[in-house]
């Protein structure tokens, strides 16, 4: 079988001189419905590496090196149009930020419309029907008043799961998933991996989900990649790394995670 | 041990609506009583949103309650003059969570460091620096680092510059709000850490704010747990917080990391990449699962 998404031997560098590597040949694989989770300390390269496939670098960062395939096609040299036509639709994002991520001075439905304006589809009915049903597909289907909200009128919780139906509006074959939960409180977090889960399932889509908190990928994860200076150090089966951990990073790792959840063992919190 | 700090029926309204149009004022706190006694650590815990922060806020002296007051030592701190107002300042520190915003770009950990002490002592500002190296060596940076620049040092080591700056007016306790929560894992256990033998050194008093019950177990002597504006609950433990079946507790708990993978995780078993759902299919089967 092969896999919805290749990377191959990936690297990425700054820009400016003095030229600093910063990703150093990554390749990975994510496969239709199943999640795969790089996790890894700040600056070891996870986001990079996953901003690469949409062609979303930052500024002051290019890519060097590496082959990117999407259903078998190439990524890496596609042209820019074609990749626009992808973003959003087959391969849709979520960010760390929700704040930063809408315009405080449009409406949450306008934002839907842009994007649903950007991939072609037109008229109100049609645009309509398609809002309901992604605003329904993250537990808003009680809640017209949403539409006509202001950004900062949500809660960070809520504008995550605004920003996964955008995600999820054009059913995407891959979703990306970049900290999409780290600044949200553990209770909205769980509600929003529960909604990416859920969406992956009835999708059979791929989700590549960057993450530095074990717990997540412990929930989440099919397979595990450890990222450390910009290289993969370890990669498996969830259960497999988690019960042997072979690299000295990903024991370090394990073991912050375990020191924290054995804090909460030790008090024998029963739910 | 007696009281140190001790918030009293505290009350916080904040005022919606724009230039034009007035809305119903948003009532954050209602009648709020919080103790913290002398070398205390005491864990708020609660959802986003339900009042930690502004809590901590106010026991800091930033902000003022609408109703009722916080005593320091016995004595009402909204009441005292500048003088008494400033001692509690400066026995009162706070550590925020976004430590790119707590420091100023532009000034040296050094500088950063010594601000509270030329404010609360007097010192001159060389005097003032140099006191700083010592402190940054006790959180576990380097003395020579006071000379750097906060753009020079990772999310970790600028929050134990930050913490070195509440340290450094020798404070009776100090806020910590969600002061791990932007740390990647391995930095948030060793700043964790840090702050454990901190605490046990100096015998600080603690108001440790954070959403992560991970974060907070093992750390606290007291855990108070809040939701709808008041404290529902305080108990010795997290377990003892569990233990007293509050909705709200019952919900984080129910929403913290699990420590294993989960076993019984369906498996993709298709090959190939299945049609997408048209748009009203998705809608009738995401109504259905929801």
């Amino acid at each position: 079988m092969s896999a919805l998404l290749e990377v191959r031997d990936l690297r990425v560098e700054t820009v400016a001189a003095p030229v600093k590597e910063l990703v150093r040949g990554v390749s990975f694989d994510v496969r239709a419905g199943e999640t795969t989770c790089i996790v890894g300390a700040s600056g070891s390269g996870k986001s990079l590496s996953c901003l690469s496939v949409p062609g979303l670098l930052p500024q002051g960062v290019r890519r060097t090196g590496g082959e990117i395939f999407f259903r078998g096609e190439r990524l890496d040299d596609a042209a820019p149009e074609a990749l626009t036509r992808l973003r959003g639709s087959a391969v849709s994002m979520v960010m760390q930020s929700p704040m930063s991520c809408f315009d405080p001075i449009f409406s949450i439905e306008s934002h839907f419309r842009e994007t649903l304006r950007a991939h072609g589809v037109r008229g109100r009915r049609a645009m309509d029907e398609r809002i309901t049903a992604a605003l329904a597909e993250v537990g808003f289907e009680d809640d017209p008043a949403i539409r006509h909200a202001y950004p900062f009128q949500l809660s960070g919780g809520m504008l995550q799961r605004t920003m996964l139906a955008i995600a999820l509006m054009l059913d995407p074959e891959l979703l990306i998933a970049d900290e999409a939960t780290s600044d949200l409180d553990t209770v909205a977090q769980a509600r929003v991996l529960d909604l990416i889960d859920a969406a992956r399932r009835r999708r059979k889509m791929g989700v590549l989900l960057v993450t530095h908190d074990f717990g997540v990928a412990a929930r989440m994860a099919d397979r595990l990649m450890v990222m450390d200076g910009g290289t993969v150090v370890e990669r498996g089966q969830v259960e497999d790394l988690f019960a042997d951990p072979s690299h000295e990073c990903t024991k370090a790792l394990l073991a912050a995670h375990g020191k924290l959840c054995a804090r909460m063992r030790e008090e024998e919190c029963a739910v | 041990m007696t009281s140190l700090i001790s918030a009293r029926e505290v009350h916080r309204r904040y005022r919606r609506g724009g230039f034009f149009r007035k809305a119903e004022p948003l009532h954050v706190l209602r009648g709020v009583d919080l103790e913290i006694r002398e070398g205390e650590a005491v864990g708020l815990v609660g959802r986003s949103g339900c009042g930690k922060s502004t809590l901590g806020r106010i026991v800091l002296g930033l902000e003022r309650p609408d109703e009722g007051t916080v005593l320091y030592d016995g004595r009402d701190v909204f009441a005292a003059d500048g003088e008494r107002f400033k001692e509690y300042r400066r026995n009162v520190q706070v550590v925020f969570q976004n430590v790119q915003g707590a420091v100023n770009p532009r000034m040296t950990a050094g500088e950063i460091v010594a601000e509270p002490l030329r404010n609360f002592l007097g010192l001159s500002k060389k005097e003032a620096v140099e006191r700083s190296r010592p402190l940054l060596e006790q959180v576990g940076l380097h003395g020579s680092d006071a000379d750097k620049f906060p753009a020079h040092f990772s999310g970790g080591e600028l929050q134990r510059v930050c913490i070195a700056r509440a340290l450094a007016p020798e404070p009776k306790a100090v806020v910590f709000d969600e002061a791990v929560s932007s740390l990647d894992m391995l930095v948030q256990a060793r700043v964790l850490d840090l702050i454990r033998k901190i605490r046990d050194e100096r015998g600080l008093a603690c108001l440790f704010i954070s959403h992560d019950l991970r974060v907070v177990a093992g750390l606290c002597d007291e855990v108070a747990l809040m939701a709808d504006g008041v404290i529902a609950a305080r108990e010795r433990s997290v377990a003892a917080l569990a233990a007293s079946g509050h909705p709200a507790i019952k919900r984080l708990l129910e929403s913290v990391p699990p420590s294993r993978p989960l076993h019984c995780r369906e498996r993709a078993t298709t090959d190939g990449e299945p049609e997408p759902l048209p748009v009203h299919v998705a809608a009738g089967v995401s109504q259905a699962a929801m």
